[in-house]
């Protein structure tokens, strides 16, 4: 902001000050004459028509400002008159604005330091202006045009106690990690393990958010706020550039021989087509095949086998008759099996007698008729086995109603009634619980009369 | 001359760090001579806007998951292999569990600071996702991917998958029992593909769930491949930035053809440096004062077992919720079997989501608009209410979905009948997006046209002066410049087929003859979207 018209002697003459009318038609240079992109800052002001941009300082600033104003030199502010905005060197000016920038900052001490330090700004940004000119090929486009110090940084004053704002919290963020260390090797993890993880976390957080606070404070209070307006570059081909690389494209194609010689590309073409054949091969081993040679996928069946007897999955203990209470339900897997838990899981329940559905249970039997089971198969003196493994999308169905005598699964909310022969009554699942057939040997132990009468689990496609 | 004068003065006035710097920036820089790179990066502008900063969010939060993920590689053991625990938190002593779930309690128990790198980790991990997720919103609202930035839309959207994905393979890692139950589900979802389903699972899985040595494929999955392919992408995504340069808000002074901003050196690296730290400090906190995935809690993961009311990490939880509140749809069709109720929720229905999240642009610039023109000015999500309008369709769907994950802990909370909670959110699945569309088209239908209010008869004073021959008017005070140019900005909404924008050679050619059922529906989605009809403004002229 300091550097643009309102602020020189003679920016009132040149281009109307205030309202923040041009002198010089609006609009950009094109890419390539940032050699002149400093004189011209009048037009791009009237591009940033806020308010705070086209005006500068109270009149009294600004005389303060011409009065200090080195004579003779048409870098800045002053040298922005129309008359002088086509002017393509300014050589003989890169000396004077380096001893200048020096001369200003001696000044800034004094009570004059406000405008001063406008004025190094534009001492500085005209040396860098004079730089480009001898950069001329490098295409950056690019201007200040609100550069405005921040309001620390106007006196000598204010600029040191923002500093030691951000010295403060660059100094707070040492002795926090300096606390970091100590906690870490003061303490042992054998005791308040959640205390000296918070007290880590707090110190190590401080530590971090010091820093980062300190930097804010700095760009904020130290930093110049500038509003660099720089040209974008097309992002797209001129056609000559175009017509170029397309030609040494073809180029290129005529001297492989490609159109001559067909074989070259066909033969590469196979060789790529069949290379991908050996890494598809390397995955292969990754996985057992589904059927594990068996003829049938491993899905479809479990680990239980006729005359395999219950045990509790925790205590891994044999079942018998009148271990459940009613309304109760233990989880069993198959013994000697224990680990096969995965797809053999199952829920042993006890129903109350009058509960029980028989005819969902004959008609799930009547659903194999090769394995002739029968309904009491699956209700054996009002205990049913269901698979754990539900059917939806395989978590373990684990919470069981009393009331209601019904199983929800925890993850989705399937759920089946239990009394009638896991029918799913809500949610994503479309098959009942699988139930095993079972039978209670002479001393009172559950067995299995087999494998579960079909897939448990979710679906695949080849469960049928 | 001039760089020679310089050079001197940097000699005299600096210091033995500056002449450090000076001297180790000439050795590089006399042999590959970066100078006019490093100029124009150090001279590059960018537009400040507290939005613009959702991005820079998501990418440090990046640095710090992968700093504290190297951390966590050093101690953690990625094996199924089962070992009886005997470390220092005892209530779970004498259990069996696996070793990856013994070394996270030991990470967390035995490792000094283990704990809260754990817990920084995943907050890192929860942060970048929400600040991608984020991101993206902005991008999509204000019409930052039209373009040339399409390429960058795609990355990003690649971004958002992948880093899902690598969520989820990281909170499987633990082997605990919720992370064991999400792979569970997601074993179920191979599964149930069509015809490779079976075979997928064996050979991701290794086997049978819970398959042989599968975390040691999920962890070099997730410390190398995930983490490798976004990384490249983050460079990618930086690096077409950096070319295209920011797209920026209308406003004073802004044009499509220049950017203002704060340079890159020294304004944007300090503040930049300063917000990395504020983010890694947030994460430090969190990690050390807010608990999270405390594993020890859910115990190993053992097959039967599942715990309940279990909630998966925050960006699962619309997945989740999909499966919850999808019917139980199963298809037996020639003696194989479609289960539509993993499929259609699990697959279809996210693959659908990001497919069409990826492919907006193209849709809008090729078949809606036809607007081939380069933007570099952002739209304000009210300057384009139709855009809007489908955001907030595609959002709140993602939110139905996302808050149906947690339909138990609702139903619980709020003593409702949990069949409710979920019949409410499978009509709301369907009934809530197009409210929300109506709803936010109208709203910026609204602020529009008060805004062409503003603009033609400035702002209302609240005076009211009364005419020497007895009219009562209400004084208007001109806009003020600042405001006017963002009114200015504003676009004018023309069908594609009445006004054609950007330069001659960018247009498409104009569609020729043949009025085919095709172009008729493209004619109407374009006039639809570009629709400014206000009923109510009709009613007042």
């Amino acid at each position: 902001m300091t550097d643009d018209h309102g602020t020189g002697p003679d920016a009132g003459s040149g281009s109307g000050s205030g309202g923040g009318e041009p002198a010089a038609p609006a609009g950009m240079p094109p890419k390539g004459e940032a050699s002149t992109a400093w004189e011209d800052q009048g037009s791009l002001v009237e591009r940033l028509r806020s308010p705070g941009h086209g005006r500068r300082g109270s009149p009294e600033a600004a005389s303060g400002a011409a009065s200090e104003a080195p004579s003779g030199a048409p870098t800045g502010a002053a040298s922005r008159g129309p008359a002088q905005a086509g002017q393509p060197s300014l050589a003989g000016q890169e000396t004077s604005a380096e001893e200048r920038a020096g001369d200003l900052r001696r000044r800034m001490r004094g009570p004059a330091g406000r405008n001063a330090r406008t004025e190094l700004d534009r001492a500085l940004i005209s040396r860098r202006a004079d730089e480009m000119r001898g950069l001329t090929e490098i295409e950056d486009a690019q201007r200040i045009v609100l550069h405005e110090p921040a309001q620390a940084q106007l006196t000598d004053q204010g600029e040191r106690s923002a500093a030691r704002k951000v010295a403060g919290w660059f100094l707070l963020s040492a002795a926090a990690t300096v606390g970091f260390c100590l906690l870490y090797a003061l303490t042992s993890t054998r005791r308040n393990l959640a205390m000296q993880n918070q007290l880590l976390g707090l110190t190590l957080g401080v530590a971090l958010l010091a820093i980062g606070i300190g930097a804010i404070v700095w760009v904020n209070q130290i930093l110049p706020h500038e509003q660099a307006v720089q040209m974008r570059e097309p992002l797209h081909p001129t056609p000559e550039e175009r017509q170029a690389v397309e030609l040494d494209w073809a180029k290129g194609v005529e001297e492989t021989g490609v159109t001559r010689r067909k074989v070259l590309l066909g033969s590469l073409g196979i060789s790529m087509g069949v290379l991908p054949l050996a890494p598809l091969f390397l995955l292969r081993d990754l996985g057992p095949s589904p059927t594990g040679g068996a003829g049938r996928s491993v899905f479809t069946y479990t680990a239980w086998r006729k005359g395999m007897r219950f045990v509790e999955y925790d205590t891994r203990l044999p079942v018998k008759l009148g271990d459940i209470e009613v309304g109760s339900l233990l989880t069993i897997v198959p013994e000697g099996h224990q680990d096969a838990a995965a797809d053999s899981a199952v829920m042993l329940i006890r129903l109350r007698p009058d509960s029980v559905n028989v005819a969902s249970f004959d008609g799930y039997a009547a659903k194999f008729p090769k394995d002739g089971y029968r309904g009491s198969d699956f209700v054996n003196a009002g205990h049913v086995a269901y698979s754990k493994v539900c059917t939806h999308a395989g978590c373990p169905v684990s919470l069981y109603e009393q009331q209601l005598e019904q199983f929800l699964c925890p993850c989705h909310q399937s759920t089946f009634e239990a009394y009638r022969a896991g029918r799913v009554i809500f949610g994503p699942a479309a098959r009942a619980l699988p139930m095993l057939p079972f039978y209670v040997d002479s001393e009172g132990f559950f067995r299995a009369k087999g494998d579960f009468p079909e897939p448990v689990g979710p679906s695949f496609w080849e469960r049928g | 001359m001039t760089t020679t004068t310089t050079r001197g003065a940097g000699r005299k006035r600096g210091s033995a760090a500056g002449r450090a710097g000076a001297d180790s920036y000439r050795f590089v820089n006399d042999r590959v001579n970066g100078t006019s790179f490093i100029r124009h990066s150090m001279n590059k502008a960018f537009p400040t806007h507290w939005s613009f900063m959702i991005g820079e969010i998501a990418l440090y939060s990046f640095i710090i998951v992968l700093l504290s993920g190297v951390f966590l590689t050093m101690f953690f053991e990625p094996s199924n292999r089962e070992v009886i625990y005997n470390g220092s938190y005892a209530p779970l002593h004498g259990l069996k569990m696996s070793q990856a779930y013994a070394s996270t309690l030991s990470i967390s128990f035995d490792i000094r600071g283990g704990l809260l790198m754990r817990q920084l980790h995943h907050w890192a991990a929860l942060i970048f996702i929400g600040a991608v997720a984020i991101h993206s919103l902005r991008v999509f609202f204000t019409g930052a991917f039209r373009k040339p930035r399409e390429i960058n839309w795609l990355i990003g959207v690649g971004l958002l998958t992948l880093a899902i994905f690598e969520g989820f393979a990281g909170y499987s890692l633990p082997d605990d029992l919720l992370s064991g139950t999400g792979l569970r589900i997601g074993y179920s979802m191979l599964e149930s593909i069509p015809v490779v389903g079976s075979w997928l699972a064996m050979f991701i899985f290794g086997g049978e769930f819970p398959g042989q040595g599968f975390l040691h494929r999920l962890y070099a999955v997730h410390i190398l491949l995930l983490p490798g392919i976004i990384l490249a992408l983050v460079t990618a995504h930086l690096m077409i930035i950096w070319h295209q340069k920011h797209t920026d808000f209308p406003g004073p002074g802004k044009s499509e053809e220049t950017v203002v901003g704060t340079r890159f050196y020294p304004g944007y690296v300090l503040k930049g440096g300063g917000y990395t730290f504020l983010v890694f400090g947030v994460c430090a906190l969190l990690g050390g004062l807010a608990q999270i995935n405390p594993i020890w809690y859910y115990g190993p993961f053992t097959p039967a077992q599942v715990s309940a009311g279990s909630q998966p990490d925050f960006y699962m939880g619309f997945l989740e919720g999909s499966l919850r509140i999808m019917p139980g749809w199963e298809w037996h069709v020639w003696g194989q079997t479609i289960p539509f109720n993993l499929l259609i929720p699990g697959l279809i229905l996210p693959g659908l989501m990001f497919t069409s999240m990826a492919l907006y642009p193209f849709i809008e610039r090729k078949w809606i608009t036809k607007d081939n023109s380069y933007h570099e000015l952002l739209d304000r999500p009210r300057d384009n209410p139709t855009r809007t309008g489908i955001g907030w369709m595609g959002l709140s769907f993602y939110l139905v979905l996302l808050v149906a994950g947690g339909n138990d802990i609702i139903a619980k909370t709020l003593h409702i009948s949990l069949y409710a909670t979920t019949w409410i959110f499978r009509f709301a699945i369907i009934l809530v997006p197009p409210i929300a569309f109506y709803l936010a088209k109208r709203v910026c239908l609204g602020l529009l046209s008060r805004e062409e209010d503003e603009h033609h008869h400035g702002i209302e004073t609240g005076t009211i002066k009364r005419l020497p021959h007895g009219e009562v008017i209400e004084v208007h005070a001109p806009v003020p410049p600042a405001r006017a140019a963002v009114l200015e900005a504003t676009p004018d909404g023309q069908p594609a087929h009445i006004a054609q924008v950007g330069e001659p050679d960018e247009r498409e050619p104009a569609p020729v003859g043949r009025q085919t059922v095709l172009t008729g529906a493209r004619e109407r989605l374009s006039s639809f979207f570009y629709e400014r009809e206000d009923p109510e403004r009709e009613d007042d002229r």
